[in-house]
């Protein structure tokens, strides 16, 4: 949801290292991250600050796994990768190696998916070699019935 | 994940079948650029509810639900595949266009290309400046250019506007409008026309035009042009409903020859009532005698002398089974005959009883019936008759003894113009059947077979009546067969019982095959003798001369895989001569080689050889020729020569026929046919004539081309 | 000369279900026969036989043989043909499938049309009657000779 982007963050995480100057924060052992409807979940995390706050986290795991309840339904999007890279400011995230985003009944499968939780929109993109047999991308996607508005209206 | 999604074309979809059934969708690269809206690129493949979409390029529009798709596109669908340029298609409705076509049919042959393809529903879509062929795809021997080519893959037809038709590059035919068969499905639109020529009617063009009314009715015209005559207009209409079903033709011609106008009527309908009861009408009437000798060259049309007008209503249960019926002839007499053709009975009406019952160890049958028997001018009566039987079957393995006892009684009220016009004929039938099973096991080169020997007596008894004012309504003298000899009456029909005090024996061998239990040969001997003179007869025929009847041999049966022999023999046991003889092989080891063997001789009547093939002449050529000369008018009963050639998809057939008519004249006739695999055919059809005359004929695109 | 009686096991199948077209002629003509023969019980449920006679492709032919000078038929050679296999409920080949071609021939003569139309009748009665009784001594070959 939208109004995530406003709400405090909290983790949890079995070891913490901090490093003030360089304003970089790193948390290993079921990592978990929440900031209102927005959950991720890693082995281990890495945020840096800056001025206005959070600025980037970029998680690895087996996988990671992040969930996020859809805009104005009560959908939820649902992400999987090795490595997730998240800007707050832009609020995209980036999910990278044996990718996958499910929303609704839709799946997306690549070995990159660039996600803007915002606008809602998504790029897939497979490299050689990254995983899924010839970098190929894989989604299933459910026609909408006309009447509905689509989730990702900003 | 190594998971590969296994390419399946017939894939019947996602479980939610039909427009809510998800897109998979696989390519190089995925994105959502707007709202709803997904694009893909490189080497996209998506499949929805058993539809394939491949292209360089798609984007799916989710709340329209359509797909775009450019670059090298190709649709597979469950019955079509389809590779173009560039595919614009509306899921939900399946309607949409895809650019420079190129398709193919599944499960049937049939492809072409286009200049444009227009999806209009699920089933049907239509083609722009279009090509059609049934050839295979680097074969281009005949094909259709077609301005606006119509598929219905509900009702399996393609229909052509402005269609040429080219065989080996030269364009033949042209039509403004013709439909077709998409796959067996029946003939339709303009079907072949047919060209002949004829000595009585001159050149003979018939363009049948079908109209696919429904799956269940149809109707076919057949406009006819005959050169010396005019414009015949003929109509067939068939249906075949729930219950009935009927096909009626109806033929008209103002005869410029024959300056009159004739016509011709075939109807024939029957109706099931319910489960065991039937009913039905037949009705065939032409114009004038001439109509079929001058009209038709197919020998079984133009020999009919006698035309069937009936009504029947039959009924069939487990124990018994009832008929009434009423029927009339309308007879063909032949100016150039010397005697005029003797005219049928007719039976109006006709009520027949059948039944039979089983008691314990005895078997009682009834057969009854009363016919009024009406004619222009032999005496008019009505008969009642009816005949039932008692006999108990003693069966074991190894034999049967069937002692039967019968009473036959019959009544005729007959017209004035009879001597008598009451006669009551009552008399008493027995009969006993016996036969005995031995059996020996034998081997002969190599097989063992199981040799049988069947001895069979049949004994009948039945007192003499005298019959000779008892007029002849529908009986007539069975001709001497195997079969018979074993029935207690020697005529058939109502009007003769012959007195008879007679005993058939007969020997029976057949050779059948230990292993597979396939009978291979079969040899039979009989002979009757008479205890007592014969006295009832047809009227104007001597009784029977001498005490026993002629020997009947018969040896018959399939030796092997292909050979197969029917020979039977008639002796005249008096004056030890051949009275009959008949000697057939024929050796068919698969479709398109069969070569048959006859030799037909009846004492002072018929002597007659027959030998007719077909065979591969090479890869694709095939020969068929008949030969049948008779000795005793010494001259050809019927000749045949006959070329195919099978292109694969499609062959070309030439025959020449020379067939005896008259005493001294024989008609040639020369048939030429080019036949398109699932198109239809063009030229005069020989097809007719080399499944009559030459048996085991296989039409060559039937028949795989020999590698 | 090895002659003797014939003593056959009878139909191995004491259940025996005959799949014939409607109004087959040959299969009225068998049920006949199977019944007198009493040893064979005939259902009328497929599953519960351990045998399905099956006949197919029952047809009546009629072709001309021989033509007078006048160009009217004289002769007629009448055909049956008919295909039939045997096999167990589990559609296992009990016995090879066989094609019967039976024929007899029948002089014409239109002045006896009636007569010759009944002689007709009985002689194509005669050919499923040989039809009927040869594949009952197919069924009863299969039991082997005790």
């Amino acid at each position: 949801e939208t109004a995530d982007r406003d709400k405090p963050i909290n983790l949890e995480a079995d070891t913490v290292t901090l490093d003030d100057i360089k304003k970089v924060s790193v948390y290993q052992g079921n990592v978990i991250l929440t900031q209102g409807t927005l959950t991720l979940r890693a082995d281990r995390m890495q945020l840096t600050q800056n001025a206005a706050g959070l600025d980037k986290v970029s998680a690895t795991g087996r996988p990671v796994a992040f969930r996020q309840k859809v805009d104005g339904r009560d959908e939820f999007i649902e992400g999987f990768a090795a490595r997730i890279e998240f800007d707050n400011t832009t609020s995209e995230l980036d999910l990278i190696g044996d990718a996958r985003l499910r929303r609704g009944e839709d799946e997306l499968r690549g070995a990159r998916i660039s996600y803007n939780s915002d606008s809602g929109f998504y790029k897939v993109v497979g490299q050689n070699g990254a995983g899924s047999p010839g970098g190929r991308v894989r989604a299933v996607i459910r026609p909408k019935p006309r009447g509905e508005q689509p989730a990702a209206q900003p | 994940n190594g998971l590969v999604l296994k390419k399946d074309l017939e894939l019947k979809g996602s479980t939610v079948a039909g427009k809510e059934a998800p897109l998979f969708l696989t390519a190089d690269r995925i994105d959502s650029t707007a709202v709803g809206i997904i694009e893909a690129a490189g080497r996209v493949e998506a499949r929805q509810a058993g539809r394939n979409f491949f292209a360089d390029w798609l984007r799916y529009d989710t709340r329209e639900n359509s797909v775009q798709a450019r670059g090298k596109v190709r649709l597979e669908q469950p019955a079509l595949l389809v590779t173009g340029d560039s595919l614009d298609i509306d899921l939900d409705t399946y309607s949409g266009q895809l650019a420079a076509p190129v398709y193919r049919f599944v499960g049937q042959p049939g492809r072409g290309d286009a200049e444009r393809i227009d999806f209009i529903d699920e089933n049907n879509f239509s083609l722009a400046d279009a090509t059609y062929t049934t050839c295979s795809v680097e074969d281009e021997d005949w094909y259709l250019k077609i301005a606006d080519l119509d598929i219905d893959r509900g009702r399996d037809v393609g229909t052509a506007h402005h269609a040429s038709l080219r065989f080996l590059g030269v364009p033949i035919l042209y039509t403004p409008w013709m439909s077709f068969p998409l796959g067996d499905a029946r003939k339709s639109g303009i079907l072949a026309p047919t060209i002949g020529t004829t000595e009585r009617s001159g050149l003979d063009i018939v363009v049948p035009y079908y109209l696919n009314l429904a799956p269940n009715y149809d109707a076919t015209l057949y406009p006819r042009l005959l050169s010396k005559r005019g414009v015949q207009l003929g109509g067939e209409f068939r249906y075949l409903l729930e219950d009935a079903r009927g096909v009626n033709r109806v033929e008209y011609l103002d005869d410029s020859e024959a300056a009159r106008t004739r016509w011709s009527v075939a109807l024939n309908n029957s109706y099931r009532l319910n489960a065991n009861t039937q009913a039905g009408m037949l009705f065939d009437r032409v114009s004038d005698d001439d109509y079929f000798r001058d009209l038709s060259n197919l020998i079984s049309i133009t020999s009919l002398s006698h035309l069937n007008r009936e009504v029947w209503v039959t009924t069939q249960h487990a124990h018994w089974n009832a008929e009434l019926r009423a029927q009339s002839f309308q007879t063909l007499q032949d100016s150039t005959a010397s005697t005029p053709i003797a005219e049928p009975y007719a039976r109006l009406p006709h009520a027949r009883l059948g039944a039979a019952q089983t008691f314990g160890r005895f078997e009682f049958t009834l057969e009854s019936e009363a016919t009024r028997f009406a004619h222009p001018t032999k005496t008019e009566g009505t008969r009642v008759l009816a005949y039932p039987t008692l006999r108990m079957p003693l069966v074991n393995d190894y034999g049967f003894l069937t002692p039967q006892i019968g009473w036959h009684s019959t009544y005729y009220a007959l017209d004035e113009s009879a001597a008598d016009d009451n006669i009551v004929r009552n008399l008493p039938i027995f009969s006993l059947d016996s036969g005995v099973v031995f059996d020996r096991p034998m081997r002969f080169s190599g097989v063992d077979f199981e040799q049988t020997l069947e001895p069979r007596v049949y004994y009948v008894y039945a007192p003499y009546r005298d019959q000779d004012d008892i007029p002849i309504f529908d009986t007539g003298l069975l001709d001497f067969s195997y079969a018979q000899m074993f029935t207690p009456n020697q005529f058939i029909g109502g009007d003769r019982i012959n007195d008879a005090n007679q005993l058939t024996v007969a020997v029976t061998s057949r050779f059948v095959e230990a292993e597979s239990g396939l009978e291979r040969l079969q040899v039979t001997l009989g002979q009757r003798y008479y205890f007592t003179p014969q006295r009832v007869t047809l009227p104007g025929v001597d009784p029977r001369s001498d005490n026993t009847t002629d020997l009947l041999a018969a040896v018959s049966g399939q030796i092997t895989r292909d050979w197969r022999i029917d020979t039977a023999w008639q002796f005249d046991t008096q004056n030890g001569t051949v009275i009959r003889q008949n000697l057939g092989a024929s050796y068919r080891p698969g479709p398109g080689r069969a070569i048959n063997f006859g030799y037909r001789f009846i004492d002072q009547t018929t002597e007659q050889v027959d030998v007719s093939a077909q065979w591969p002449l090479g890869r694709r050529w095939y020969g068929m020729f008949r030969y049948n000369y008779s000795f005793q008018d010494d001259k050809l009963v019927e000749g045949l020569a006959g070329l195919e050639y099978n292109g694969g998809c499609w062959a070309l057939r030439t025959v020449f026929q020379r067939l005896a008519t008259k005493e001294d004249q024989s008609t040639d006739a020369l048939f030429f046919q080019l036949e398109l695999n699932g198109m239809g055919r063009l030229g005069s059809n020989p097809l007719d004539v080399l499944k009559q005359s030459v048996p085991g004929y296989r039409p060559s695109n039937e028949i795989l081309p020999t590698p | 000369c090895g002659f003797q009686l014939r003593r056959t096991a009878g139909i191995p199948f004491k259940s025996l279900y005959l799949d014939a077209p409607g109004g087959s002629a040959v299969a009225q003509r068998l049920r006949s026969l199977l019944t007198a023969n009493r040893k064979t019980r005939l259902v009328t449920v497929p599953g519960e036989a351990e045998a399905l006679l099956k006949l197919t492709q029952e047809v009546r032919s009629k072709r001309i043989l021989s033509l007078s000078g006048a160009g009217r038929v004289t002769e007629y050679r009448l055909g049956l043909t008919l295909s039939y296999s045997i096999v167990g409920p589990d559609e296992r080949v009990l016995a090879e499938p066989e094609s019967l071609e039976l024929n007899r021939d029948m002089t014409y003569d239109d002045s006896q049309l009636l007569a010759k139309g009944a002689e007709e009748q009985l002689l194509y009665r005669d050919m499923e009657d040989s039809a009927a009784r040869r594949i009952l001594r197919r069924l009863q070959a299969l039991g082997g000779d005790t």
